[in-house]
């Protein structure tokens, strides 16, 4: 295994000076998918925000490619990490074209337009979460699942290499969910990338994640490969409900009891 | 029609602020006309129609295009600024500060230069009274900014009316003209060019932040634009160029919120294209408001803000029932 693309040493998540994690210490390398899952407020979020600098970490240290992440330029960041979030502004009217374009802003430099290159990414982007068709529509014309894979192909444009990932299946029907995952995951292997991401569905995680962290609402997260971690009883404990699981001998499904 | 070439657009706008600068000459109430106006400009013939359009109308018709290009140009950077599309440059109780000192300035008689001079600070005072509140302790964010300013300006708006409802009223007179928004006593210096100017180029090179921004703080963070720098950079910059507008003219209405709209309307949402086009629309439009206003109850003159209202709002609503009847591929 090669230098860690992220790597997080004693990292502590405080929110409005309440205890989330006290100390996280993991390491993603290119390749990997890390899945976050734990009950609403463990912090699922505030972590992803945390490991894209978006708010300070309460303690520890967070690095990228070796390098601390407070010592990056907001610029130079972007081109190496980027996010999907969970929700979304979009009072300013835009065109679905111009907005997957917004995800070359880093790579550009300050007067510069796109070019012929940028364009085709977009372009590109656009066609692998299908709407290509879309390109000159209005974004207030747009459904919430299309406004979904919209986010995503801005992400896809902006060619990261680590990506952090807040509820990817949101608004999105079951064959997106795995669609987007599927297109996300071949980057991995092609572009030495990693993601990251939260979710609430255990089920789209076990089908994707290498590796599962699993936030418990009191006391220390669990970290380790998927399978080792989603197993009935530690869902259980973590969710603080009865989670059940069947099998078909190819794939697990996991349920509430 | 939204996604033609961005030159096409700025070409357009250029043709039409050249035919509003000739319109803007040669209206008013003294007879000289389109041909006269290119007569004189061009040609040495020194006599009273050339005084009248080298010290009367050319001045004010460069005030105009100043000031309706730094109202435009304010309310694009104020709709990005809180991310909302209804906001306009006066939002944040800038004209209501500068309008507090002004209608002091003239309750106490003082002369056409102080009454300017006073708005400004006025507009300062307002300013940095939203900024120092708005910004507190905690982080700064957009819903802070406009609440705080919304607050502020209703503050001014009552300032306001005690100063009208207290004042004599040959005063009350001029402050409702100050009020309206009138260009009658506009002139342009090197200062407000150079802040029309200056704005604009430092815009022009952020606009594709401002593209960015327009999506959300976070999501503009997280594509790697510095986010509390370029807020920051938008408030002063919006805040000195709507300051430098209403001592201009006063508070002249409605630019500021539908130059920017019309526009986007028109297929200008990239701000690398709308931001000079609201510059060149903004400017045209109130060059031809005010050759109406001298025009329509010549010899008396309206104040331009009526006459801002008064085509604006006819046009906006057909542009924008045109771009809805044309429906949305």
């Amino acid at each position: 295994m090669g230098d860690a693309l992220l790597e997080t040493r004693e990292l502590r998540l405080e929110v409005a000076s309440r205890v989330l994690c006290e100390s996280l210490t993991l390491q993603l390398h290119a390749g990997d998918c890390l899945g976050v899952l734990g009950q609403n407020g463990t912090g699922k979020t505030t972590l992803l925000h945390t490991l894209a600098r978006l708010r300070p970490a309460a303690g520890g240290e967070i690095l990228l490619q070796g390098r601390n992440l407070t010592l990056w330029s907001r610029k130079a960041l972007a081109t190496r990490l980027g996010m999907l979030f969970q929700s979304r502004h979009d009072e300013m009217p835009a065109s679905v074209e111009q907005t997957v374009l917004l995800g070359r802003h880093p790579h550009l430099p300050d007067w510069q337009w796109e070019g012929r290159q940028d364009h085709a990414l977009a372009r590109a982007a656009l066609e692998h979460v299908g709407l290509q068709s879309m390109a000159r529509r209005e974004l207030a014309s747009l459904s919430g699942g299309e406004r979904q894979r919209l986010a995503l192909a801005m992400l896809l444009a902006q060619q990261p290499q680590l990506y952090l990932l807040d509820e990817p299946g949101n608004h999105l029907d079951i064959a997106y969910q795995v669609n987007v995952l599927q297109v996300l995951c071949a980057r991995l292997q092609t572009q030495g990338a990693a993601v990251c991401m939260a979710t609430h569905d255990i089920n789209l995680a076990a089908r994707f994640c290498t590796h599962i962290l699993l936030l418990h609402p009191h006391g220390q997260p669990l970290l380790g490969a998927a399978q080792e971690i989603l197993t009935p009883a530690r869902l259980s404990e973590a969710y603080e409900c009865r989670i059940g699981v069947v099998s078909n001998g190819k794939r697990q499904v996991f349920f509430v009891e | 029609m939204r996604q033609r070439h961005p030159l096409v657009l700025l070409s357009a706008l250029l043709v039409l602020t050249l035919l509003s600068f000739l319109v803007s000459f040669s209206s008013g109430s003294a007879d000289l006309g389109l041909g006269a106006v290119m007569s004189h400009l061009f040609a040495e013939e020194p006599g009273l129609q050339q005084q009248i359009l080298f010290e009367l109308r050319i001045p004010r018709s460069l005030a105009a295009f100043v000031t309706g290009a730094l109202l435009a140009l304010s309310g694009v950077l104020m709709q990005v600024l809180l991310r909302n599309p209804l906001a306009d440059p006066y939002i944040l109780g800038i004209s209501g500060g500068a309008a507090v000192a002004a209608l002091a300035a003239i309750l106490l008689g003082a002369g056409a230069m102080w009454i300017s001079n006073a708005a400004f600070a006025g507009a300062l005072l307002s300013i940095l009274i939203v900024f120092g509140l708005a910004r507190g302790d905690a982080a700064w964010s957009s819903t802070r900014l406009l609440l705080t300013g919304v607050v502020v300006s209703a503050g001014w708006g009552a300032l306001i009316n005690i100063l009208l409802t207290t004042s004599a009223n040959n005063s009350v007179y001029s402050m409702l003209f100050w009020l309206m928004g009138d260009l009658s006593q506009s002139r342009v210096g090197w200062i407000s060019a150079g802040i029309l100017l200056g704005g604009l180029s430092l815009m022009l090179w952020q606009a594709r932040a401002l593209n960015v921004l327009a999506r959300g703080e976070l999501q503009a963070e997280a594509l790697g634009v510095e986010v509390s720098s370029l807020t920051l950079q938008l408030y002063v910059c919006t805040s000195v160029l709507t300051a430098c507008a209403v001592t201009i003219a006063g508070s002249i209405g409605f630019v500021g919120l539908v130059i920017p709209h019309m526009l986007r309307l028109l297929g200008a949402r990239d701000h690398r294209l709308l931001i000079p086009a609201a510059v060149l629309l903004g400017g045209s439009f109130l060059m031809l408001a005010d050759s109406l206003a001298r025009s329509i109850v010549a010899p008396l003159q309206l104040p331009v803000g009526v006459v801002t209202a008064i085509i604006g709002v006819p046009v906006f609503l057909l542009i924008l029932r045109h771009t809805r009847s044309s429906g949305r591929e």
